[in-house]
């Protein structure tokens, strides 16, 4: 049962602006005019309405159809009505939204609602949609292209799905059977390694236990705990347990304590500590007796020092009168002022004597000088002449004289009391430097006396000595007793100090030998102990070695290899699948192609008149599963049986090829709806092939819906002709306004 | 869009039912003839999803007990691990 297309209704889209309408033959549609008449966009309509939202982008930018909006209308719709061959109608509704280029949002009706669309695209102007199984989207453009395209048209796909899912099937059996052998191995390698591994330790502690002159066949708990109760260490409160863990820990416990040193006897101990301390006892009393010696001898030495620099004082102050020369010194203290009031007058007597030498000077200057003048002296007028003049002068003269002479008197005596003053100066500074002296010698005469007493009160507060000290004397003689007392003490304590050293040295190496013989005797235990634990140890070793041998002797890997042996069963049976699968793949693909090469073989020439090779088949070369299409070879062959592949054909009888597969696959009945859509199919065709393919059509147009458009003068000739009663043909005008849209009409 | 999906289950089917008649012929053991014959329904009504579901079934039951052997050979290791 067939579905067919009924009407087609497009608005805005490509060259169709306005709303058009297009009822479809259910065979064959021919739409003919002129190039750019709007025939092409009625068969992309047809194509968009139908799988416009299953084309890849890529498939549109490849074939520069970008532009699916009319420019001249904001809608952009396309209406597909179809029948389901038993008379009833539905609406596939196409509309391209705002934000969108190309893909439409699609609105199915009825039975292809369910149906997977499929888009098979040869060539450009040869493009068919499915309703079916097929596989979506297979371009024929390219050699590697066919072997899927061929997969689907033969309707294999089911199967390379199925196998892929057994071998996926297979595939984690094996990943499981794998985890299993990996899991088996290790444990065997384990169990190897262990099973030595213990051996080699058996044969180190039978080694051991020989070299002790023990016979390992001879070892068992009941000696060992025997043996154990004969080292018992005196500390150890608890029983003997029965047990191996039990007796191992008892082995640990017991080595443990006889490793501790053994304790010494409680009074060699205490006597050894009483010594110590009673020797150091002694050693701090003599070093405190030999301080206190040392501190008299320092006091002796302060005191001789001291007496020795009073007397040294006491001998220089002996004979000397600090009265007698104070009297002195003021006697001649009063002899330098008298000196010194005396030299004062002489000045001011000299001063005097001076200032009238001076003014008497003045006037003899003046009278040398002068011929009339007062006498400086008299204050008389002199009279004139050479007489008074010279009288006047020559008592001047006299009087100069007198003064000078007077004047040297005094300087003379002045100079001669000055020296006396000096001398009594000196004389005055001696007394003063003797008297200071003297106070100097006092002060430290006093100074030394204070010490002294200070020194004797120190020591009198000592309290070996502990009484008051009148003078230095007594201080000294007790001093040196006390040194002489002190010295005896100390001999007495170092006679004592070596005494307790002996008795120290004589415990220290009685107590030496007690430690060494305890030592000994631990050690002695200590091996036994090693002994035991090689013996115990030699048992629990036996134990394991048995454990292992009974999980050797139960063969537990065999579960394991029989789970394996499981897996690999079923591991088979899904390969046995996949070979009945592919088996069945492989005959239903041969039966398929045999079918399908008939019916191709028939197009092909029906279509096509190649002068040498008349015939076209489609060959099985591998059957594969997966994803991986089979491998197909297509050969031509010649009448005389010569093969070669199609690329040896020219482009139109490629061409022709193309579209003899479609045709076969349609043909085949697999598919609800087939609609053949060609777009002026016959561009590399002659005269001769453009009938060919319109008489072709006839046959096709059983199988399948056509919808062919061309501009090829040709072609159109020969469809009118054989198609006018049998199909829908219509004519597009030349001349039409893009704002309006394509003008067309049915002829019949 | 694959044509495992249920929709497009007609002509899987067809082809399946194939693989079921040879599965027939060719394998003799039930046990082994049901599991295939179930697998290949499996496949037919729930795609791959469900054959998913039935090999894994499938493994379990054939697995039933290996970790408890795996577990008991584990434990007789750890035994002796202490010596």
């Amino acid at each position: 049962m067939r579905y067919f297309l009924t009407k087609v209704e497009v608005e805005g889209f490509r060259g169709i602006s306005k709303r058009r309408e297009l009822e479809l033959h259910p065979k064959l549609t021919i739409l003919i005019g002129p190039n750019s008449s709007g025939k092409s966009s009625f068969i992309e309509a047809i194509e968009w309405g139908l799988v416009g939202d299953k084309v890849p982008r890529e498939v549109y930018t490849k074939r520069r159809r970008t532009a699916i909006r009319n420019k001249y209308t904001r809608n952009t719709e396309v209406k597909i009505h179809y029948n389901d061959g038993q008379g009833r109608g539905f609406v596939i509704k196409a509309h391209l939204p705002r934000h969108r280029e190309y893909m439409p949002e699609i609105d199915r009706e009825g039975p292809l609602k369910g149906l997977v669309a499929a888009h098979i695209g040869f060539k450009d102007y040869i493009r068919s949609v499915v309703y079916a199984q097929a596989d979506p989207r297979v371009i024929i453009e390219k050699a590697e292209h066919l072997n899927t395209a061929i997969d689907s048209i033969l309707g294999l796909k089911a199967y390379k799905d199925f196998m892929k899912c057994i071998e996926e099937c297979i595939s984690k059996v094996e990943r499981k059977e794998e985890a299993l052998a990996n899991e088996l191995y290790k444990f065997k390698e384990e169990l190897t390694r262990k099973y030595e591994g213990l051996i080699r330790k058996i044969e180190k502690i039978q080694s051991i236990l020989k070299k002790y002159g023990i016979d390992p066949s001879q070892v068992s708990l009941k000696k060992i705990r025997d043996e154990l109760k004969k080292l018992i260490p005196p500390d150890y409160k608890g029983d003997i347990p029965e047990d191996v863990e039990g007796l191992r820990r008892t082995i640990e416990e017991f080595k443990k304590l006889w490793e501790i040193t053994p304790k010494l006897p409680t009074y060699q101990q205490a006597l050894l500590c009483e010594l110590e301390q009673e020797k150091k006892g002694l050693v701090n009393r003599k070093e405190r007796l030999k301080s206190e010696r040392t501190k008299c001898y320092e006091w002796l030495q302060q005191l001789e020092s001291l007496i020795k620099d009073l007397s040294n004082i006491e001998e220089k102050l002996k004979g000397k009168n600090l009265e007698k020369l104070r009297s002195q010194l003021a006697e001649k203290e009063y002899q330098v002022r008298q000196i010194d009031n005396e030299i004062k007058k002489l000045n001011s007597m000299i001063e005097e004597m001076n200032e009238e030498y001076s003014i008497v000077e003045k006037a003899w200057n003046f009278l040398k000088k002068s011929k009339k003048a007062y006498c400086p002296v008299c204050n008389r007028e002199l009279t004139t002449g050479f007489l008074r003049k010279r009288a006047t002068l020559e008592i001047i003269e006299k009087r100069l004289e007198s003064l000078k002479s007077e004047v040297e008197d005094l300087v003379e005596r002045r100079d001669k009391l000055a020296r006396e003053l000096k001398d009594l100066n000196n004389e005055r500074d001696q007394l003063e430097k003797q008297i200071e002296k003297i106070e100097q010698l006092q002060r430290e005469r006093n100074k030394f006396r204070r010490e002294i007493k200070n020194l004797l009160e120190e020591v009198s507060k000592s309290p070996r000595i502990a009484r008051a000290l009148e003078n230095p004397s007594v201080a000294r003689e007790l001093l040196n007793e006390t040194i002489r007392r002190i010295d005896e003490e100390i001999c007495n304590i170092e006679k004592e100090i070596k005494r307790k050293e002996k008795q120290i040295e004589d415990l220290k190496r009685l107590i030496e030998e007690s430690r060494a013989r305890a030592e000994e005797l631990s050690r002695e235990k200590l091996r036994k102990m090693d002994i035991i634990y090689s013996e115990l140890e030699y048992i629990l070793l036996h134990k394991s070695v048995s454990r292992l041998e009974d999980l050797i002797e139960k063969e537990p890997w065999k579960l394991l290899e029989k789970f394996i042996c499981k897996l690999e069963a079923l591991r088979l049976m899904l390969i046995k699948l996949m070979n009945i699968t592919k088996e069945v793949h492989e005959s239903e693909a041969k039966e398929k192609l045999k079918e399908f090469n008939k019916i191709l073989d028939d197009v092909y020439r029906a279509l096509y008149e190649h002068p040498y090779f008349k015939h076209i088949e489609v060959r099985l070369k591998e059957i594969r599963s997966g994803t991986e299409p089979n491998r197909y070879d297509i050969i031509c062959i010649s009448e005389r049986g010569e093969e070669e592949g199609i690329d040896v054909l020219n482009t139109s009888a490629q061409n022709a090829i193309s579209l003899a597969v479609y045709i076969t696959s349609a043909r085949l009945g697999l598919h609800p709806l087939s609609i053949l859509l060609l777009d002026d199919p016959t561009q590399t065709f002659d005269e001769r092939h453009v009938r060919k393919l319109a008489e072709a059509l006839e046959k096709i147009s059983e199988d399948v819906q056509v919808v062919v458009a061309t501009a090829d003068e040709r072609f159109q000739k020969a469809l009118i002709e054989l198609f006018y009663d049998k199909a829908y043909i219509y004519k597009f005008e030349k001349d039409w306004a893009p704002e309006e849209g394509p003008i067309f009409e049915r002829l019949r | 869009m694959t044509d495992s999906e249920p929709n497009d289950t007609r002509r899987t089917s067809f082809i399946l039912q194939d693989i079921l008649a040879k599965i027939e012929q060719a394998v003799s053991e039930k046990d082994e003839q049901d599991f295939l014959v179930n697998l290949v329904k499996a496949f037919e009504t729930g795609g791959k999803s469900k054959v998913n579901e039935i090999l894994e079934q499938k493994m379990r039951e054939t697995l039933s007990g290996v970790e408890k052997a795996s577990a008991e050979i584990k434990e007789a290791l750890k035994e002796v691990e202490g010596t």
